[in-house]
């Protein structure tokens, strides 16, 4: 079974991909705080992230690094309303899987995360 | 003793009723800022530099990269010639390299980051002793046409840049601006460099846009004010201590509502001190300019021009005077 | 003698208490909105993933269960971060919730002007009925601009179909905030927009929200039309033409964008400066537009982008 991280400092946006994804077979954690994301991370192996806190990944904190150690790398899908190329670009170089832009179409979130090959 | 008591109860109404002026201006101020949406999106080509002079500590970099708002950047002012600045360390944390800074006066160095993701990143070295260039120099090296200048240690709101974006966004292109808050930390946006204040559109934000770690005595003050206040009046047995003690108290509840009022990410404690010591920033400053207006009538026959004082407040009771 | 005393005890302990009285009762009650707006999204969110259309029932159910308030910032933050079909069903839950029709009294009822632009702006906000239409297009005819520009927010996005004919009827000048916020929504809303209408159109705003998506979308064809726009006689649609052009990194050698960098302030060409800098122009390439004093600042910013590469 597929395990997916949602992690937002926003409880709002939390709950927002948590009802979208809702009938889709997984095992969810929703995390509030970046700490209680790299605490998450470690305890288990996560196929999939999906966040909209693209600024942890641009603020020198190595939070990459953190959450890929010891070989394993689960998907990462960033949510911005930021549209800019560079931010795309700066997250793509950090390593972050797929850039998506606010608004979200509900039915090709669903689809690509259904796409995403089970690693465990 | 009464006439102590007396003298006490006069400052205390005159205290009073510059609290309530000061929630008057706070009041025109929210009145007339943003109540459409916030925009999140980069909108046009408006960005914004922050100016920071020299932090001590590397939590108001920190803030600014946490901001959401694509399209802003970070300029630390700091003198890395110390070897306790905080911010050495970070210049390899963030990839920074040194960069041409020829054409300008009093830098001994300038970096910049080559790694897209900390674009935003500008740490600049003045010496300790030419720190009064240090806001010119930031305005020369941003990128951005709207500046916004802090202070120290002052760390930005949250969501404070795409709060100024939407401001700036507000007004024709053609409109040189200045922004400051009455509440928070001491802070200031500018947009357009024009020699002469009066030329600029001034505007009153209604939040903060940054906050300082202070210290905790307004808020001791406030506490312990009526207490002292009512212990003297037990013991001296003067009533007018009492009418002292709920003027004091109803100048307080003044304050609070003020602070119940704001939508901050703070505690309303923390909101009450820093609205306190900004009331007391405010008082001070009535009274300087108390003794300013007194000067100008006196010399108001010799034609004598005396300068309006460059501090935050003369923009809110000028603002405040054309709304009320 | 005691009532003296307890007078003195309430005036010295009152403060303290109310302090910590309200400090209890807003953490209380933050915490319990956010808690309840989040499981409000999360319930309207489930809904609108179900294989069948929400039943008028289940969702009279959400009505039970939560406020007004917490339903319309739920419904506005949902809006907010999707888009496509599902946002009908949204639109259904709006209408049986009768959120829209809270608004509309409130701005009815309401007498404080900033209170009615922030019930438009929530109003604009929300995929609402077009029953509302009618409602909100007699605001379109009130004199202040705020209240005009908002009903026209809210109609865009009610009416998506007739949003250029409803932006043309406003009278007064878009702000760089009301244009980015109005073509955010004709894109949400999947209003039919193109750029070639828009830049040609006589209607300043429809020029401004034309040149706002061709600089958004870094449309390099329409360039032709906005070295036109470029020498328009309304200063800001010229100075958006401007800034455009250098945003698509088109050719700023022509003479219409000499005749639109003349017209500009001295704060206004140092703006300038800096942008042509973001859009990674050479300073041989804006030499002709710059004066000397301006030609050695952009050299000495655009210097200070580059490192000194010693070569041995």
């Amino acid at each position: 079974m597929r395990k997916i991280v949602i992690h937002s400092q926003n409880r709002d946006f939390g709950a927002l991909l948590r009802g979208l994804l809702a009938d889709i077979e997984a095992h969810f954690v929703v995390t509030t705080s970046r700490i209680e994301l790299l605490r998450v991370c470690k305890l288990s192996l996560y196929d999939l992230i999906l966040t909209d806190d693209l600024r942890m990944f641009m603020n020198g904190s190595d939070m990459m690094e953190q959450i890929r150690q010891g070989g394993f790398l689960p998907q990462i899908f960033v949510f911005s309303h930021d549209l800019s190329e560079e931010s795309a670009v700066a997250l793509l170089e950090v390593g972050v899987n797929q850039f998506l832009t606010l608004p979200i179409a509900p039915e090709k979130l669903r689809h690509k995360i259904n796409k995403i090959e089970y690693q465990q | 003793m009464q006439l102590t008591a007396i003298l006490l109860s006069i400052i205390a109404l005159v205290v009073f009723y510059f609290a309530i002026r000061f929630v008057m201006v706070w009041h025109c101020a929210h009145r007339d800022m943003l109540a459409a949406p916030m925009l999140r999106e980069g909108i046009g080509h408006i960005g914004i530099s922050v100016v920071v002079e020299y932090p001590t500590t590397t939590a108001p970099l920190l803030a600014i990269l946490e901001e959401e708002y694509p399209r802003c950047e970070a300029i630390i002012v700091t003198d890395l010639q110390q070897p306790s600045s905080p911010f050495i360390p970070l210049v390899q944390q963030f990839r920074l390299v040194k960069v041409n800074h020829s054409g300008m006066q009093n830098v001994c160095t300038l970096y910049r980051s080559r790694h897209r993701a900390f674009r935003r990143v500008v740490i600049v070295d003045i010496p300790l002793e030419n720190r009064q260039y240090a806001a010119e120099r930031g305005r020369e090296i941003a990128s951005y046409d709207t500046i916004l200048y802090l202070q120290g240690e002052s760390v930005i709101a949250r969501s404070a840049i795409t709060y100024c974006a939407n401001v700036v966004a507000l007004h024709s292109s053609a409109t040189d601006l200045v922004m400051e808050s009455i509440i928070g930390a001491p802070s200031r946006l500018e947009r357009g460099y024009v020699a002469d204040m009066e030329d600029k559109v001034t505007i009153v934000a209604d939040r903060p846009l940054a906050w300082n770690e202070e210290s905790s005595w307004p808020l001791i003050v406030a506490l312990l004010a009526p207490i002292l206040i009512v212990l003297a009046a037990h013991f001296t047995g003067e009533n007018l201590f009492s009418t002292l003690a709920i003027i004091v108290v109803l100048t307080l509840f003044t304050l609070l509502f003020l602070s119940s009022r704001l939508i901050v990410e703070k505690s309303l404690l923390v909101t009450l001190n820093t609205i306190l010591r900004n009331f007391y920033r405010y008082l001070v400053w009535k009274v300087k300019n108390f003794n300013y207006l007194y000067g100008v009538r006196m010399w108001k026959r010799s034609a004598i021009k005396l300068p309006l004082p460059r501090k935050s407040f003369a923009i809110r009771e000028r603002n405040n005077r054309k709304q009320l | 003698m005691m009532t003296i005393l307890n007078e003195k005890v309430v005036l010295a302990a009152v403060f303290p208490a109310v302090l910590a009285i309200t400090q209890v009762l807003f953490t209380t009650r933050k915490q319990y909105l956010t808690y309840a707006k989040a499981l409000c999204i999360k319930h309207i969110s489930c809904m609108l993933i179900l294989p069948q259309e929400p039943s008028d029932e289940q969702i009279r159910k959400l009505r039970l269960r939560f406020s007004t308030d917490t339903i319309l910032d739920a419904a506005i933050f949902v809006s907010q971060h999707i888009y496509g079909n599902m946002l009908y069903r949204l639109s259904s839950i709006v209408e049986v919730c009768e959120i829209d029709q809270y608004l509309l009294r409130s701005i009815g009822r309401s007498m404080s002007h900033r209170e009615r632009v922030k019930s438009l702006s929530k109003l604009s906000q929300l995929c609402s009925s077009t029953a509302i239409t009618e409602q909100s297009e007699v605001l379109l005819d009130k004199e202040e601009h705020s209240i005009r520009t908002y009903a026209t927010a809210a109609l865009v996005m009610a009416r998506p179909e007739r949003a250029i004919r409803y932006v043309a009827r406003l009278t007064h000048r878009l702000s760089l905030h009301n244009v980015a916020m109005l073509s955010q929504l004709m894109r949400r809303a999947g209003a039919p927009i193109a750029y070639t209408p828009l830049l040609a159109s006589q209607s300043q705003n429809l020029q401004l929200i034309g040149l706002y998506l061709c600089e958004h979308f870094s449309i390099i064809d329409a360039e032709p039309l906005m070295q036109k726009l470029c020498i328009a006689e309304d200063r800001e649609v010229s100075h958006a033409a401007l800034y455009a052009i250098c945003s698509i990194r088109g050719d700023i050698a022509t003479s219409q964008v000499d005749r639109a960098v003349m017209r500009l302030s001295s704060s206004q060409r140092d703006a300038l400066i800096r942008h042509l800098i973001n859009s990674c122009y050479s300073l041989r390439s804006c030499a002709h537009l710059l004066t000397y004093d301006e030609q050695k600042r952009f050299g000495e910013r655009l210097n200070s982008y580059k490192c000194q590469i010693l070569c041995n």
